[in-house]
């Protein structure tokens, strides 16, 4: 059951699961393209590394919600019949659903792991710089399950809570017009919304930070 | 007709004012630095001899503990007390009896804003020379502040030689952590061959680095290819220079290293009409208050006594005699505790590590909790 599961959601999603295959995979070796084996000031390694640094929680997010998305596009198109007329309950068809995904999604992490460690490989780091590509592979497999999880969530579940969590975005939003337009300052329920998110307590905390292939 | 006058007269007005942003030369640039450096240098100078003078008027005190006389508004003499009396025993910590010199030096402090919450401080140094300084609020920070201003005072009492190598910028009062991790990466970051050395042990190289030793031709013996090259990229100006584009494309285009030294030896000589460049140092002033501070730590109270006494001898040399260590060894302690202040390494902590895992696991429950047949 979960082969047949795996080969339907391969099939739905293997064209952008193979772009975002390669691009994982070519993040961290372009990051440090024209830098193999040239000595070069640290100074600039570490400037290049960080400005492509911002690509890889973007990546993540990308990937987790892109695949979520895309393996439910088929059931609600054609109103989950053929998930009815399966002889299993629906919490296991759920369950299945979210491993064939994570099984996917796992591949873009492998290869962004085996990028980095090449590009890890080719590079001649000056003295004090190290290299980081176990690092900034589990944190990109940790961003991408919780994008996944997440943006699984909101597709698998009703229309209801579909509503519920973008009339809470309009809700909030609204609040933020509303006291603006008041002339209330001092409070930014979006700004804070945003704060809370990436607090280390929040779903983004794994996304913030320095995402660094080498670092001092 | 008058408004509209008024408009007119702006508009030519603007169309015809000239346009110093563009036209603006570098030279031109750090001479208007430089005259507003030294504007703000006197209006430094009077505001410290204003908050002296009303100091004088508001009926001042003179509060004393140990060597330190630090002159008050009676008003904030029990606060300033208490400071004292907290920076006094650092003070002796680090220099030792010479601190007793600070007698001839009183500190000023006093409030800078009407409610007396923020306190700044001012002394006169013996070139004649002021300093003012916020030093914040509460016993502890006036304390730190204190104790910088003695640290400024005793070093400007020093030699010319320990003058001239100490920093001349004021400490800005770091914690010696946060210090020793900026000058760690400083070494990994800087383009001076010597500091990279320095890192992975060479001794010699460190001393080199921090200016202990001096190195004869420094464009060719502390910066490589790669080093030449990152530093001529920074006269950008010269890509338009008729006499020096061709070479100055040959350096950063194409690295060609004969062509980086040619282009930096005309920079570095001001010559050709070209604006003087200065080669940047191997590293910077927190380096040489992190050795300063290994000395008088090493060398315990007493190390500055020996490091002034010891006048005319190399600097290297003065250093490791007030540390009471070889000069190896001193450089050896000096990159150990920088190496061990080294910053946090890329890593995903445990709990970014069980938070991320908490919202997989909420977005799994989620879905199994809110998913319907329809």
């Amino acid at each position: 059951m979960f082969n047949a599961v795996l080969y339907t959601q391969w099939k739905w999603v293997r064209v952008p699961l193979l772009l975002l295959t390669l691009a994982s995979f070519a993040l961290p070796v372009l990051s440090v393209r024209s830098q193999y084996d040239t000595a070069i000031p640290a100074v600039a390694l570490l400037a290049r590394i960080q400005s492509w640094g911002v690509l890889y929680p973007v990546l993540a997010l990308i990937v987790g919600l892109l695949i979520a998305m895309i393996i439910w596009i088929p059931d609600r198109a054609g109103r989950h019949v053929y998930a009815l007329s399966m002889p299993l309950p629906r919490w296991r068809f759920v369950l299945l659903r979210f491993g064939a995904g994570l099984v996917l999604v796992l591949a873009p992490v492998m290869l962004l792991g085996v990028g980095a460690l090449i590009a890890t490989v080719v590079t001649r780091l000056p003295p004090g710089v190290n290299a980081y590509p176990g690092a900034i592979t589990l944190r990109f497999l940790l961003a991408t399950l919780v994008a996944f999880s997440l943006a699984f969530a909101v597709a698998a579940g009703t229309s209801r809570l579909t509503r519920v969590v973008l009339g809470i975005m309009c809700m909030v939003i609204a609040v933020e017009i509303a006291l603006a337009l008041a002339g209330v300052t001092g409070v930014d329920p979006v700004l804070r919304l945003l704060e809370w998110m990436a607090s280390p307590t929040g779903p983004l905390d794994i996304f913030a930070g320095r995402w660094m292939l080498f670092d001092a | 007709m008058r408004d509209c006058c008024r408009l007119a007269l702006l508009g030519f007005g603007l169309l015809a004012a000239p346009r110093p942003a563009m036209a603006q030369s570098v030279a031109e640039a750090r001479t208007r630095a430089e005259r507003l450096l030294e504007e703000y240098r006197v209006t430094e100078a009077a505001a410290a001899r204003i908050n002296r003078e009303s100091l004088r008027r508001s009926q001042s005190d003179t509060v004393e503990a140990g060597a330190l006389r630090v002159v008050v508004r009676q008003a904030d003499r029990p606060l300033v007390e208490a400071a004292a009396k907290l920076a006094w025993p650092v003070v002796l910590s680090h220099f030792g009896s010479p601190a007793g010199d600070l007698t001839r030096h009183p500190i000023s402090v006093y409030p800078i804003d009407s409610v007396a919450k923020e306190f700044g401080a001012s002394a006169s140094f013996p070139d004649g020379s002021s300093t003012t300084q916020s030093v914040g609020a509460g016993p502890s920070r006036i304390a730190a502040g204190l104790v910088r201003y003695a640290d400024m005072l005793l070093w400007a009492n020093a030699d010319s030689a320990l003058r001239s190598w100490y920093p001349a910028t004021p400490d800005p009062g770091l914690d010696s952590a946060v210090t020793a991790e900026r000058v760690y990466l400083e070494l990994v970051t800087s383009l001076s061959v010597q500091a990279r050395s320095c890192l992975v042990g060479d001794d010699r190289a460190c001393s080199e680095a921090l200016g202990l030793r001096e190195i004869s031709d420094p464009l060719i013996s502390s910066f490589d290819p790669a080093g030449r090259r990152a530093l001529a990229t920074r006269l950008s100006d010269l890509r338009e220079r008729p006499r020096m584009a061709t070479r100055y494309r040959e350096c950063v285009d194409d690295a060609d290293d004969a062509a980086c030294v040619e282009v930096l030896r005309v920079a570095l000589a001001g010559s050709g009409g070209y604006d003087a460049f200065r080669l940047p140092p191997a590293v910077g002033d927190g380096a040489r208050r992190a050795l300063v501070a290994e000395v008088q730590r090493l060398g315990g109270p007493e190390a500055w006594g020996r490091l002034i006494e010891s006048a005319g001898q190399p600097l290297e040399a003065r250093l490791a005699a007030a540390a009471r260590v070889p000069p190896d060894s001193l450089m050896r302690n000096w990159r150990r505790g920088l190496i061990a202040a080294r910053p946090t390494a890329v890593t995903v902590s445990s709990a970014s590590l069980l938070m991320a895992l908490l919202w997989f696991g909420i977005g799994l429950a989620f879905a199994l909790r809110f998913s319907r047949w329809y």
